[in-house]
């Protein structure tokens, strides 16, 4: 049970971070740059969980708890804004979403 | 003091309300109604005589807040201003029959009355501005009435001259006097008291004795009073002889407390210089007045000389007798002019002044002949007549004055009292001479019996009045007695008693020199004399000193050539000017457009360059970093990145 040691955790974190990252920073479309946020967040997850694993109360695993109910929340009102967007510019391309440019 | 209040305002202006009223009055009437304001006037002096007398009368008023102005009639003010009334009145009444005629008699009343109120406001002003602003009204109305016959060029251009020398002197009394005033604060002429000496109380002293130098016509202003004998002889007699020019002598008197020592040497000097140098310039005159002019200037030179000397008391005797016998020896002149006016119309080329047509004269003129005479000899100095007594006093004054200083200063002191003494035979032998000229010998030109050469109340009685008031008994009781005046003791206090034999010489060798003078006088131009006989024909002096006096010394030509020379060093200048600084001025010029356009160059190239490529470093580093506000938001995480890298980076290392 306690075979696997804390480094193969963070790795893996470590792993889910980069991909959420990439997928933010080169995906064409807003859904997959939500897509992106979401793993890049359970990687801190996983963090936590993996750290309140080796440590024996469970403040970490009552955050990561908290960290995926403002997940879910954040999703939810992520995806009603974009679905706004896509609304008002019949669009979800975030190279088409430039009136902040001058 | 209120009933004295009016009491002066009506004396100070009776003559101007005359002489206004004579003028609204026409030319027939204007005579008689000017005497209508000179004889209650004359009247009125004689009781402010009375009153100041008894009791000096001051009024000082306001002017405005904080500052006082102020009249006071004391005792001197109060004789000179019935003296001034007198002589005004006698000038008033001789007028009248030398002006007949004229078609401006009623604008010369005018004048006259304006003169003389200005005189009298002048002797009784108290507070040095209030003298100042009379001092140049006086000088005004003279110009006015030298000016009277305006209409002649030569006379106007008289009149403009001797007003013009005036104001030059006038500029240093306006220094005196405003230094008075604002910085030393003696503001009241009958307040002065003697000073610690100080640069500025010798620069007022100074410029108050350069104003009287102006207006008494001293040394080196004297020109002015020859000139102004263009006026009317009635004219010459009042404002030349007797009252405005010994203004400056009344000025110095009045001031003579605050006079340092260097200003009364100063004074005595140019004093003793210009009587001795008028009395020069009078010997050689054709012209009967300028004679009187020279010989006014002369005696004018006794009385600053005498104040200069310290014999104040003298100089004011002076000052009072020579009214008398000036103004009367004027309206002789006045009453021969008259004369030889009228028999010789006719003759257009004849000029009435000149004593070269004269002679012979006391046949037609008996009572001018007497009373002239009479004047004549008391300017002379001869014991009997009043101009002995004074003369005295001032004689002996600087010889006293010299023995006291000699010592102390040198001696030159001794050189001005021989001055007084050198012209004291000067004055006998050209007021012999033109007695002589006048009325003795044979007439030099056409002469007749003419029944009103010598009108009873308008000529006779003026020049009777003042040849009494040329002789002794008017003014002491013993003839030799140079301390005797009625009035000495009143305005002077008891003359002190000097313990030297220096008054028995002056007197022995005065009386020996007025004789000598007479009788010199007498040998040259006596009706005898060769001389006389040929003077008609006389063509001016051709001797250097004949020449100099005839030409009083050069002074006013020596004037003049200072202006031409002054002409032709401003044409030099000029030249000068033109050739060498303007060509300085045009390369400097040209150089500076040069560097300007060589600067214009500099600032297209260099300055322009150096905006242009800080604005060129701040459009490209702009443009380059316009590229990181892409507005794309994953560019914009991607730069966020990049920095949080750098960040930890930074902390880490």
């Amino acid at each position: 049970m306690s075979a696997i040691p804390l480094t193969y955790y963070l790795v893996l974190s470590a792993f889910l971070l980069c991909s959420g990252l990439l997928m933010v920073l080169i995906k064409k479309n807003a859904v997959f740059v939500l897509l992106g946020i979401e793993l890049m967040l359970n990687a801190a997850n996983l963090n936590l969980v993996a750290f309140s694993k080796f440590n024996p109360n469970l403040d970490g695993q009552i955050f990561a708890v908290f960290s995926v109910v403002v997940a879910a929340a954040e999703a939810a009102i992520a995806l009603s804004i974009l679905l706004n967007i896509y609304k008002k510019f019949d669009s979800s391309d975030l190279d088409d979403l430039n009136t902040m440019e001058y | 003091m209120k009933g004295d209040m009016i009491h002066m305002a009506f004396l100070l202006l009776l003559p101007l309300i005359g002489g206004l009223v004579a003028f609204a009055s026409g030319k027939t009437k204007a005579p008689v109604v000017a005497l209508l304001g000179m004889i209650p006037g004359f009247l009125l002096s004689l009781l402010m005589l009375n009153s100041a007398f008894a009791d000096v009368i001051v009024y000082r008023w306001e002017w405005v807040p904080g500052y006082e102005l102020g009249w006071r009639i004391d005792e001197a003010s109060a004789l000179l201003i019935a003296l001034v009334n007198f002589i005004s009145l006698m000038v008033h009444l001789f007028s009248a029959t030398y002006l007949k005629g004229d078609a401006g008699l009623n604008r010369f009343y005018a004048k006259l009355g304006f003169f003389t109120t200005s005189m009298l406001c002048l002797l009784a002003a108290d507070h040095l501005l209030l003298l100042f602003v009379f001092w140049e009204l006086v000088g005004f109305s003279s110009y006015l009435l030298i000016g009277f016959w305006f209409q002649d060029p030569a006379k106007a251009k008289a009149a403009r001259e001797a007003f013009m020398v005036n104001r030059v002197a006038d500029a240093g009394l306006l220094i005196g006097v405003v230094l008075m005033i604002t910085v030393l604060d003696l503001q009241f002429l009958s307040e002065l008291s003697s000073q610690n000496s100080s640069f500025l109380l010798t620069l007022a002293g100074f410029g108050l004795l350069i104003g009287a130098l102006g207006k008494s016509a001293q040394f080196p202003f004297f020109g002015w009073l020859p000139k102004a004998m263009a006026g009317p002889t009635p004219v010459s007699a009042l404002i030349h002889a007797a009252t405005m020019v010994a203004a400056g002598v009344y000025l110095l008197f009045r001031v003579q407390p605050i006079l340092i020592p260097a200003v009364q040497s100063a004074t005595a000097i140019l004093g003793a210089l210009t009587a001795f140098m008028a009395a020069v310039a009078a010997i050689t005159q054709f012209d009967i007045k300028k004679v009187l002019a020279y010989s006014t200037i002369s005696q004018l030179g006794y009385m600053v000389m005498g104040i200069g000397v310290g014999a104040e008391d003298a100089s004011f005797f002076h000052l009072w007798t020579h009214a008398f016998f000036k103004a009367g020896l004027f309206l002789g002149a006045g009453a021969v002019i008259n004369y030889l006016h009228h028999v010789n119309h006719h003759n257009h080329d004849f000029d009435a002044q000149d004593m070269r047509w004269m002679g012979g004269l006391r046949k037609y003129l008996p009572v001018t002949f007497i009373s002239f005479v009479i004047c004549g000899l008391a300017l002379s100095g001869l014991p009997l007549f009043s101009g002995f007594l004074s003369k005295e006093g001032i004689l002996t004054g600087a010889w006293l004055w010299a023995s006291q200083n000699a010592a102390s200063q040198g001696w030159w002191v001794y050189l001005i009292s021989d001055l007084g003494f050198v012209t004291a035979l000067l004055t006998p032998i050209y007021v012999g001479r033109q007695i002589w000229l006048v009325f003795f010998g044979e007439s030099r030109s056409h002469m007749e019996q003419y029944d009103k050469a010598e009108p009873v109340i308008n000529f006779k009685l003026p020049l009777i009045v003042l040849g009494i008031g040329a002789l002794w008994f008017m003014h002491a009781i013993n003839p030799f007695d140079a301390h005797g005046w009625h009035f000495g003791e009143i305005l002077f206090g008891q003359a002190e008693h000097i313990e030297s034999n220096i008054p028995l010489y002056t007197m022995i060798l005065s009386i020996a020199l007025a004789i000598g003078g007479i009788a010199i006088s007498l040998v040259f131009f006596g009706p005898k004399s060769k001389k006389t006989e040929s003077f008609s024909q006389a063509q001016g002096p051709v001797s250097f000193i004949g020449k100099l006096s005839f030409n009083s010394w050069y002074v006013e030509k020596s004037y003049d050539w200072m202006s031409v020379g002054y002409l032709k060093l401003t044409q030099v200048f000029n030249r000068i000017d033109r050739r060498i600084i303007d060509r300085i001025v045009d390369s400097v010029g040209v150089c500076t457009v040069v560097f300007s356009k060589v600067l214009a160059i500099f600032d297209r190239e260099v300055i322009d360059g150096l905006v242009n490529f800080a604005g060129w470093i701040s459009k490209t580093v702009g443009a380059m970093l316009t590229g990181i506000q892409s507005g794309k938001i994953q560019n914009q995480l991607v730069w966020l990145l990049v920095l949080l890298i750098a960040i930890i980076l930074w902390f880490q290392f």
